[in-house]
């Protein structure tokens, strides 16, 4: 019984002495040092532009562990896209190939200490915005067997520009659509009219495309862009009239097709017009004046067409001449056209050159003229002055004519444009004299040749001398002429903007004030882009 | 028998239980920070720059920290001190300048006005003057618990343009130039032996816009001298790589000679002299007290100081000369 008590109280004892045990059990854990991502007070709200680098430059370190025991990674998420890993370095420099989206992507980071396997996190949010703004659109190329699109924003190009912002992001079709364009670029066109109608259309030798001008993501092409497939896409000639019918004007195989904007639901082209008196046709060119109905020139009949909307092409009459009427716009089959644009006072300069009866060139040597025709509101024309002939200048007495490759001229000014290979010569039309205004540098290279030539209707300003001999400045708009060149040595294309005085009407004589932009391959195709 | 095999049990159960150690609370492996203590700190600093002009830099301590900096002009007008602003992790110390808040057309008037009523002489133009105190300098301390500095940032101001205009365009306000943030790391004997280094150029217009670049200092000592400096930065989307590297040389147990990549710096004793030559070109001449400490310092820029001091430790050198500028020159103020 004694011993019974014994064990009672040792095991009494024992269990009291238990009850003052404290487990201490659950704090058996070694505190280590954290992962510091340190990033200097940096925002972890982003806003980049589409195709633009993102950097982000953290410091992380976990102290007691060298930096090679740490290792990183990038990871983006959100809007719908597969996460990917865009790096694995602990800062971050990546061109951000994203669609732009008004919700922002996620952007993860994850540091590892390879010690332990500890990761420590930190987010972002990254916005991704369309860098497609006003500028200057080129069709280019390095092959001479596909194109690509680039953008040049710029001072003189974009609006609200400075001159240290100006930029150029090449190859954005490719970038954004995985491939070329196939054939060499002969026409580009971008236009937003609305909110629904927003297409930059680009016409090779033999192909189109459409794509859309705000990210550049592809739209259509070839025969899907067309209600009736034409099967060849051989594009000469492209055009926009906002005002005279809203419609797009696509010339392929000699016949135009139309592409009505103002409509949310159809936006192809739709069947070629056919002429008023439905006679057959071959376009070669076509322009596009602001307020009045288009013209273009039947090079198979050698006359004169008016471009009425969506309707038809209309056949001037003749009958309806005047006495004195400088010529018949329906006789002229001896001649090719080599340029039409707009002038001073509802004028459409066209440039007409007699061509070989066979072929349907330019004959060698021949004759070149300018043939102005009237232009007329569209809504205000009953008497279809529209189209109808002014006068003829005769250019042939001028320097180098015969060489000339390029013309043009703009709608403020009694002034036309002509470039050869080299050199650009001003024509005042009032005082009928020439003056050579500008000739290619040869500091780039010594074969750098002019590819096209053409007056600026864009965004953006320029610098001119003003009459007290300082610098002016002021839009660029149909004050400026873009000039592309092309040096085959260096295998480089260019990008010149040559001022014109807003006194003289002639390029700015002080080079300062012109611009060059480089770094292209053959430039084929010039367009402005708006916002 | 029975029972005494259970008490036998029950004995080696308490032992069991009396030996039983509590469970370890593991701690990181925090080393104990031995701070450098000066045996003098600066009180006083007098002389020329190409930013104040002739200058006098009063200072005051509070225990072992800077409690207050006043500077005064060559007609000895107060001029200049300083801001002090503490927070649970950080005290923030801005040095700044007074400067008078309307442009010159208006104090000219002012001047006139006070001319015409007081006469000539008879007034102190400065005193009347509407003042801002614009920081020209300001320095972010962040302690670890065991009193060593963790981190620091030293914001850099430049004075405005505008404020030389008058009008409209007139603005005083300084404008932020540079951030440097330096992360420390220490070795065993308190020594930093890791600077990692965030350094921001800012946009004057907008100082949310900056160019950013990346450094880290690894340094290696041999007992308590710099043996070698190196240097490594960021390539954009990279991690830290080396660019450079210093070796240190000691003669008699002095610094003599710092070299590395593009970069040389000398140190020629002579009596209580001692020049400093960086890159054969650029020429700097301290002299020292008895004691060591710099009392006079020549730039060769033009930036000429004489230096006070008092016995005790004090924070300046922490607050005002950077940890690589301490590394690549023992000779600066304390």
């Amino acid at each position: 019984m004694k011993m019974q008590k014994i064990i009672l109280f040792l095991v009494c004892l024992t269990g009291f002495l238990h009850s003052c045990y404290e487990d201490k059990s659950s704090l058996n854990y070694t505190l280590v040092n954290p992962i510091n991502i340190d990033l200097g007070g940096a925002n972890t709200e982003y806003s980049v532009f589409a195709y633009d680098t993102l950097e982000i430059k953290p410091i992380v370190y976990k102290e007691g562990v060298s930096d090679t025991e740490l290792s990183y990674r990038w990871t983006v998420s959100g809007n719908y896209i597969v996460p990917t890993v865009l790096d694995s370095t602990m800062t971050l420099k990546v061109r951000v190939d994203l669609q732009p989206q008004t919700i922002a992507y996620n952007l993860l980071y994850e540091v590892w200490d390879n010690t332990t396997g500890i990761k420590q996190e930190q987010t972002f949010k990254i916005k991704v915005e369309t860098p497609f703004g006003s500028g200057l659109v080129i069709s280019e190329t390095e092959d001479e067997q596909t194109s690509d699109i680039s953008l040049i924003r710029a001072y003189c190009f974009s609006s609200g520009f400075k001159k240290a912002q100006d930029t150029t992001m090449r190859n954005l079709f490719s970038l954004v659509n995985k491939r070329k364009i196939a054939g060499v670029g002969t026409a580009i066109l971008s236009t937003t009219y609305g909110v629904y109608g927003r297409f930059m259309t680009i016409g090779t030798n033999s192909s189109v495309d459409r794509i859309d001008p705000f990210d550049y993501s592809y739209i259509d092409g070839n025969g899907s862009s067309f209600m009736i497939d034409p099967k060849n896409y051989n594009v000469t000639s492209l055009g926009f009239s906002s005002n005279a019918g809203c419609i797009e004007t696509i010339v392929i195989g000699g016949k135009l097709y139309t592409h009505y904007y103002q409509t949310q639901a159809i936006h192809t082209f739709s069947y070629y017009l056919l002429t008023s008196d439905m006679s057959d046709y071959r376009v070669g060119l076509a322009t596009q004046p602001e307020w009045a109905y288009g013209l273009c020139f039947d090079e198979m009949n050698g006359r004169f067409l008016e471009i009425q909307g969506t309707k038809y092409l209309r056949v001037i009459n003749s009958k309806k001449l005047e006495p004195d009427a400088a010529f018949d716009p329906n006789k002229l089959q001896d001649f090719t056209c080599r340029a039409m644009f707009s002038g001073r006072n509802n004028i459409t300069h066209n440039i007409l050159q007699e061509k070989d009866p066979v072929t349907g060139k330019p004959k060698l040597d021949g004759k070149i003229y300018c043939y102005d025709t009237k232009q007329e509101y569209y809504y205000n024309d009953p008497d279809l002055i529209n189209g109808m002939p002014s006068k003829i200048i005769d250019l042939n007495g001028f320097p180098d004519i015969q060489k000339a490759l390029f013309f043009s001229g703009t709608n403020n000014r009694d002034y036309i444009y002509y470039a050869t290979e080299d050199k650009i010569y001003t024509i005042n039309l009032i005082m009928n004299v020439v003056t050579e205004d500008y000739v290619v540098p040869t500091t780039e290279s010594s074969d750098e040749v002019i590819t096209s030539m053409a007056v600026w209707l864009g965004y953006g300003s320029m610098n001119f001398t003003n009459n007290q001999g300082e610098m002016g400045t002021t839009s660029s708009a149909n004050n400026m002429l873009v000039v592309t060149t092309y040096s085959p040595s260096l295998k480089e294309g260019f990008v010149r903007t040559l001022p014109i005085s807003i006194y003289t009407g002639r390029i700015e004589a002080n080079k300062d004030y012109h611009g060059m932009f480089r770094g292209f391959g053959r430039i084929t195709a010039t367009t402005s882009q708006k916002d | 028998m029975k029972y005494k095999y259970i008490i036998y049990l029950l004995v080696c159960i308490m032992v069991t239980v009396a030996c039983n150690e509590e469970s370890k609370y593991n701690t990181p492996d925090e080393f104990q920070y031995s701070p450098k203590k000066n045996a003098f700190r600066v009180t006083k600093i007098s002389g020329t720059n190409s930013h104040w002009g002739k200058f006098t830099l009063t200072m005051e301590y509070d225990k072992e920290e800077l409690s207050n900096i006043t500077r005064t002009n060559a007609t000895n007008d107060t001029v200049g001190g300083i801001g002090i602003i503490r927070s649970t992790s950080s005290i923030t110390y801005e040095l700044q300048d007074w400067i008078p808040s309307i442009d010159n057309d208006s104090i000219h008037r002012m001047d006139s006005i006070l001319s015409a009523k007081y006469g000539t002489g008879n007034y102190q133009l400065w005193d009347s003057l509407p003042k801002s105190a614009q920081a020209i300098l300001r320095t972010t301390v962040y302690t670890n618990t065991n009193g060593s500095i963790k981190k620091l940032s030293i914001q850099s101001y430049q004075p405005n343009e505008k404020s030389e205009v008058v009008g409209d365009d007139f603005a005083y306000n300084y404008i932020l130039k540079t951030t440097t943030a330096s992360t420390y790391e220490y070795d065993v004997n308190s020594n930093i032996c890791i600077n990692r280094i965030m350094y921001d150029v800012h946009d004057p217009v907008d100082k949310e816009i900056y160019e950013r670049s990346l450094y880290k200092t690894e340094t290696e000592y041999g007992g308590d001298k710099i043996k070698t400096l190196t240097w490594f930065t960021v390539p954009g989307g990279a991690g830290f790589t080396e660019y450079n590297r210093y070796n240190y040389t000691y003669n008699d147990n002095r610094l003599t000679a710092i070299n590395g990549t593009d970069f040389t710096r000398t140190f020629t004793y002579s009596g209580n002299q001692v020049t400093v030559k960086t890159n054969n070109s650029e020429v700097a001449i301290y002299e020292l007290d008895s004691n060591g400490n710099v009392v006079k310092m020549d730039d060769g820029k033009g930036n000429v100081y004489t230096i006070e001091y008092e016995p005790g430790h004090g924070n300046f050198s922490h607050v005002f000369v950077s940890v690589s500028e301490q590394m690549t020159n023992p000779f600066f103020i304390k």
